[in-house]
């Protein structure tokens, strides 16, 4: 293809592409550089991705730009005319709506606006030099045009969806769900992108742009490799690339087969742009709509005499033979219809217009009515402006400008808005009506009208002027003029003016080939004769509209009514999948902007693969109240000591240590990390304000108990989906409620699958456990480790007896990074901080699979960091300074100092089961068959999940130890009861001899004792609540050990007073 | 016309290579392990590609067959050991041939345990001539597996997917190829014949007074006096 002398427009357009995709590279390769040249917000992962996919799009505008405008394609100039003055407007609304930053809406308005301004100087002065007069042609579109058109729709389409309805679409494309509050939002400044890109495809398909075409099949295949080379190497998420390049491939292979076919078979195909269609459709709708023509309806025909005025210039001589002859002139206002009142046809702003047919008649009466290709010219003239968009500025402000007066057919300019060739000349001619002025100035319609009679009856004349292309400064020639020889009766309905070629004139530019599509499709729709239109205008909309369905249209193969129920049948259809996979593929956890409050209520994960619907978790307690520990129905999970926020009403809200997440539509919520690690702490028995404090133990929380209502609930007869939702259709409506109440689909579910699963899965569950006594247990302690024996499936008829009782208290989270090294798990059986994590994650259902990497690490960030709540009870300054001393002398070797980093352990970290003498149950729960076991967990991810070290995520720390191990004591206070198994209810029991520790006493009661250090352990029933009666002598809950002179028990009690004292402060 | 048919002709034989790269790639490429195992338990002795049970069924067996096994602890239940924070028991070697697989080497047999009181892990060493660890328990375990009906690939796909997330190409391969080819090579197999070992070993458990003869490329007789029990 070889590229002509290139227009100025076209070298500006292909400067722009080399800054575009100059910018563009920049993006995709670095963009946490840019992000921090342009002061933007730190960008995540995802940001990056995002941004890296916009940056693609920049370098395909860019290469776009650039081999278009080398191709000097007038089409995809004019496109970006048309696409970039929007980009200011639109980034002003982005950055408005806080969706994206000022510095990148500054840096992209200005680069765009500028752009555009530089092209569309270049643009006027190529029009002063004659280039493009009238706009680009819209000719016959080629099938690779039609290609472009259509990609640019399903372009505009996504980038649409991309811009407004962003979440929505990054589920459809299974992209992972963000966290993010309130940051910039790249993957909407992606949608909008695509959008432009859209328009500019649409706009240079709509023209056939050749140099356009060519430049999208160059820059596809590039754009496809740009995203595979990202996605491959992990720079970009996947399914972006995956849809972008299959898009991208599939565009260029459709727009290449149909490029070939045209090389093949020739360029014309008679196909009528899908723009140009849309806006014939348009005004056919109109015209059937008003039963007349779309402007101009009502006119009066009169016939003239043309002569010519013999201008000096030959071409212009040559011009005025060609218009010598007859001509009928058809003059009336633009937009309104006779029989508007004339109140309103007056306020309006209108302009007149005159059309005028050149003929030589073959009869003296001759008003040739039927036009005679080539032999007769039609030319249309309107008054208000000399360009279109000049008359509809005008007519939009009022009808002021350019010297219109809408009350004197003969004080305005009437112009043809076309630039005319003459005789294949090389030069265009624009042309213009000057009538010669009226004496009288007619202020409304009917002095109007008036006026025009009396001037035809007084041979008023018209003026034809022509002004060469080019210069605005050339002068407007008169060549003819037009006499008014009398005003004549003709059907104007059958009277069709056609602004092509005739006699030697031939009109072009874009407005003409324009014209070319919808003057048809207006005829066609508009009632073709008076009488017709008469007839129609007495008739009612329900002859109308079934007529204009059933018609077939001009543009069309097949019927309206086909095509209306074609479209709507395609688009239900569309809709329908995109709806289906979107919603069933979701995954969109509930987050939370506050680190604490993710903690408490974040999801790890475990939804996806046990979560309990929303709704059944309302339901279930008040289905079965039976299970629950006080029997009684509409205090949610509360008897099992779960905490909800104060105010909450406990049947909808959930209490924290419950997280909630939409998988596959249906909202639904499992344990988190808080379940077993958040406490509450209450001044006085009965007060109704309590302390929540995240991290400490969950000493009041019963999991055994719970754990006991979930699988025994399923094996009731209850336990249906209609009778689960016959409660909940009772309590869907509460405004308490955190899920919408449940839709068509998903109350289909819950009827009728979802019961089923969870039985299923709660059964196997509660086999798998049986050999777990999880009454044992009491609130605030669990058995860490038969547990994952029993998801590892071991055979436990096999097992040792003494492994199979390993209960223990919760332990406090807080304070995680000095931890790290620290052997972890009461009997020091891991080192490592993540690993721990990792595997208690198990706990709230986060297997490898399904767990959310992402919310994981962000709990683990604020975990290495949180603090105990400091004592908030009064303190004896002196006391803690003498038990501070004693603690030095006895407790600090094994327990490390009051504040991180802890020093001061001394001696073996785990200590030997012989020195500490504490129970070995638990020691012997954790079998080295379960230790090497473990090491197979997690395996088979190679890839760096961003833990602090590089770390292939195969578990490789845990090992059996001899013993327990020491530990910090950091807000000890809130770790009550005490010894691994929570043996020894408060610090002043621990320090007894272990013969003298009390050997009954009651868990879960969240009142705290002050004196003893401890929470109250004497009282048996509370508020109607039972508390746990706890046995020392039981398997597992012996309270020996810690015991003898280096344990402190042996210190006179004012000595231990003053320790417990200074064990406040930590 | 000619130029349709040489069109067609390369695109069939481009496809043909596509398919026969990933082919190869699936199931045929051998990686070499890391040399950190080169002197090690866990070295990939004496076996070729055909070699080998996938690394996913020998992961899940244990899991999904638990009456199978004679006690607690998956593997360590039939008599081997297993040094803690590995990944798997002395005597079995992971490597990658397209997809990943395990077999065992001369350990298995030749590494004893030694079990303790204390209930810290047993310790292992290596003794060869002298009477070797009994893996006959493992192989009719693998017997027993693939006899019952649960040995099907949505079975074992599902117990899977409770460790790991499996790409769709890997989940395809294992329900079309590897998971039958496993039952049908494990079904009748026993020391002699047991997919778990190459040629060689074979040959000498079914003649162990023999020699071991030197086989490619890593030496089977030459295995176990180079290795250490500290790796």
């Amino acid at each position: 293809m070889a590229t002509e002398d290139r227009s100025r427009a076209a070298r500006t357009v292909e400067v722009f592409g080399w800054v575009d995709l100059a910018l563009g590279l920049v993006i995709v390769a670095a963009p946490y550089w840019a992000a921090a040249l342009l002061h933007l917000p730190p960008l995540d992962n995802h940001d990056a991705s995002n941004l890296r996919l916009v940056g693609t799009l920049v370098c395909a505008l860019g290469i776009l730009y650039i081999v278009s405008g080398r191709l000097n394609s007038v089409g995809f100039t004019v496109a970006s005319l048309l696409d970039r003055p929007a980009v200011p407007l639109i980034m002003a609304v982005l950055w408005l709506r806080h969706i994206l930053p000022g510095p990148l809406a500054l840096a992209f308005s200005i680069t765009d606006f500028g752009g555009f301004l530089w092209t569309l100087s270049a643009w006027r002065r190529d029009a002063r030099d004659g280039l493009n007069t009238g706009g680009p042609e819209l000719t016959e579109q080629t099938r690779a045009g039609h290609a472009l058109e259509v990609i640019g729709c399903l372009d505009v389409v996504a980038g649409l969806l991309m811009l407004l309805a962003p979440i929505w679409t990054a589920s459809l494309l299974q992209l992972p769900s963000v966290m993010s509050f309130g940051g910039p939002d790249y993957f909407r400044l992606a949608g909008l992108l695509a959008g432009g890109l859209g328009v500019l495809y649409l706009i240079s398909g709509s023209l056939s742009a050749r140099g356009a075409i060519v430049a999208t099949l160059v820059v596809r295949p590039i754009v496809a490799v740009i995203l595979i080379v990202l996605a491959s190497r992990d720079l970009i998420e996947m399914p972006l690339a995956v849809v972008g390049s299959v898009a991208e491939l599939g565009g260029f292979l459709w727009t290449w087969c149909a490029w070939r076919k045209d090389v093949r078979e020739g360029g014309t195909t008679g196909r009528v742009p899908l723009l140009a269609q849309c806006v014939a459709s348009f005004f056919a709708f109109v015209s059937g709509l008003r039963n007349a023509r779309t402007f101009h309806p009502d006119g009066r025909v009169f016939r003239g005499t043309v002569r010519s005025l013999n201008p000096s210039d030959p071409a212009l001589a040559r011009a005025a033979e060609r218009l010598t002859g007859n001509a009928i002139m058809r003059i009336g206002m633009g937009v309104m219809k006779k029989g508007m009142p004339a109140w309103l046809a007056d306020r309006i702003p209108d302009a007149p217009s005159i059309a005028s047919r050149f003929f030589n008649a073959a009869t003296p009466d001759d008003s040739r009515l039927q036009r005679r290709p080539g032999e007769d010219l039609d030319l249309l003239c309107t008054a208000g402006g000399d360009r279109l968009w000049k008359l509809v500025v005008n007519l939009a402000t009022g009808g002021h400008m350019y010297g219109l007066n809408q009350f004197d057919y003969f004080a305005n300019r009437y112009f043809a808005q076309v630039p005319y060739r003459i005789d294949d000349g090389k030069a265009d001619y624009w042309i213009r009506l000057v009538p010669e002025a009226l004496n009288d100035a007619p202020r409304d319609g009917a002095a109007r009208e008036q006026g025009l009679t009396s001037a035809v009856a007084a041979h008023a004349v018209l003026r034809i002027e022509l002004q060469r292309a080019g210069d605005a400064g050339e002068p407007f020639v008169p060549v003819a003029e037009i006499r008014f020889d009398e005003e004549i009766e003709i059907d104007q309905e059958a009277l069709h003016f056609d602004p092509i070629d005739g006699r030697g004139f031939r009109p072009h530019g874009f407005l003409t080939g324009l014209r070319k599509v919808v003057y048809p499709a207006s005829v066609q729709s508009r009632p073709s004769s008076v009488p017709a239109r008469e007839g129609r205008d007495r008739e009612t909309v329900f002859r109308g509209v079934p007529r204009y369905l059933v018609q077939q249209p001009l543009y069309g193969r097949t019927r309206r009514w086909v095509r209306l129920i074609c479209f709507l049948l395609l688009a239900a259809v569309a809709f329908s999948i995109f709806y289906a996979v979107e919603r069933f593929t979701r995954d969109r956890p509930v987050d939370y902007a506050d680190e604490e409050m993710h903690f408490l209520r974040g999801s790890t994960g475990g939804e996806r693969r046990n979560g309990i619907p929303y709704w059944y978790w309302v339901a279930l307690p008040e289905v079965f109240p039976e299970l629950l520990p006080d029997h009684k129905p509409g205090r949610g999970y509360s008897s099992f000591g779960m905490i909800y926020k104060a105010g909450d009403d406990p049947r909808y809200a959930l209490p924290f240590g419950v997280s909630m997440r939409n998988v596959m539509g249906i909202d639904r919520v499992y344990l988190n990390c808080a379940a077993c690690h958040v406490g509450s702490v209450r001044d006085a028995p009965g007060a109704k304000e309590y302390r929540v404090v995240a991290g400490m133990p969950a000493h009041q929380f019963d999991l055994g108990a719970f754990g006991d209502f979930l699988t025994k609930a399923p094996l009731s007869e209850k336990f249906t989906g209609l009778r689960l939702l016959d409660q909940i259709r009772k309590m869907e409506d509460n405004p308490h409620r955190l899920s919408p109440k449940p839709d068509l689909i998903n109350r289909l579910i819950l009827q009728n699958v979802a019961a089923l699963l969870m039985r299923e899965q709660l059964i196997v569950l509660g086999q798998r456990l049986k050999f777990i006594d999880t009454c044992t247990w009491g609130p605030g302690r669990v058995d860490t480790f038969n547990a994952p024996k029993a998801l590892l499936n071991f055979p436990m008829k096999y097992a040792n007896p003494n492994e199979l009782v390993g209960n223990v208290d919760f332990p406090s989270v807080w304070n995680q990074e000095p931890r790290e090294g620290m052997p972890l798990h009461w009997d020091g059986n891991n080192v490592s901080v993540d690993e721990r994590n990792l595997s208690a994650a198990f706990g709230t259902g986060a297997f490898p699979p399904n767990l959310d990497v992402e919310r994981l690490l962000r709990m683990k960030r604020y975990l290495l960091r949180a603090k105990p709540l400091r004592y908030p009870y009064p303190t004896n300054p002196a006391l803690i300074a003498c038990g501070a001393q004693l603690y030095g002398e006895y407790c600090i070797g094994c327990h490390g100092t009051k504040d991180p980093p802890f020093s001061g352990m001394r001696g073996e970290p785990v200590v030997p089961l012989a020195e500490i003498g504490t129970d070995p149950s638990r020691l012997n729960s954790y079998t080295w068959q379960l230790a090497v076991n473990q090491s197979t967990l997690y395996a088979g991810y190679e890839k760096d999940w961003g833990f602090d070290e590089q770390y292939p995520q195969r578990f490789h720390n845990f090992r059996k130890t001899r013993g327990y191990a020491n530990m910090p004591l950091d807000g000890i206070w809130l770790r009550a009861p005490y010894l691994h198994n929570g043996s020894v209810p408060n610090l002043w029991e621990l320090l007894k001899p272990a013969a003298d520790r009390r050997k009954q006493f009651f868990l879960g009661n969240d009142v705290y004792d002050w004196r003893n250090v401890g929470f109250v352990y004497d009282v048996a029933e509370q508020d109607g609540h039972q508390f746990f009666p706890f046995d020392t002598n039981a398997t597992g809950n012996g309270n020996g050990g810690h015991d003898g002179r280096d344990f402190g028990t042996t210190l006179p009690d004012s000595d231990k007073w003053a320790l417990i004292e200074y064990l406040k402060t930590f | 016309m000619k130029t349709k048919i040489l069109i067609v002709l390369a695109v069939v034989i481009v496809a043909a290579a596509a398919l026969a790269a990933a082919v190869y790639c699936a199931l045929y490429r051998v990686v070499p392990q890391p040399a950190s195992l080169h002197g090690s338990f866990y070295r990939s002795v004496d076996a070729g590609a055909a070699e080998g049970v996938p690394y996913w069924i020998w992961l899940v067996l244990p899991r999904i067959f638990p009456d199978y096994v004679p006690g607690t602890g998956g593997y360590a239940a039939f008599g081997l050991s297993w040094q803690e924070t590995k990944e798997m028991p002395v005597g079995f070697a992971k490597q990658r041939v397209g997809y990943i697989r395990v077999t065992g080497n001369c350990a298995l047999c030749h590494a004893i345990r030694h079990d303790r009181t204390d209930g810290l892990p047993p310790d292992v060493t290596l003794a060869y001539g002298a009477k070797p660890t009994d893996i006959q328990p493992l192989l009719d375990f693998y017997r027993n597996c693939a006899r019952d009906p649960r040995f099907t690939a949505d079975d074992i796909l599902a117990e899977v997917g409770n460790a790991t997330k499996l790409s769709l190409a890997d989940r395809l391969l294992y329900r079309c190829v590897l998971i039958p080819r496993a039952r049908r090579m494990l079904l009748d197999a026993n020391s002699s014949t047991t997919p778990l070992f190459g040629p060689t070993i074979r040959q000498h458990i079914r003649d162990p007074k023999a020699p071991v003869p030197e086989d490619g490329q890593v030496r089977a007789s030459g295995y176990l006096p180079k290795t250490r029990s500290s790796s």
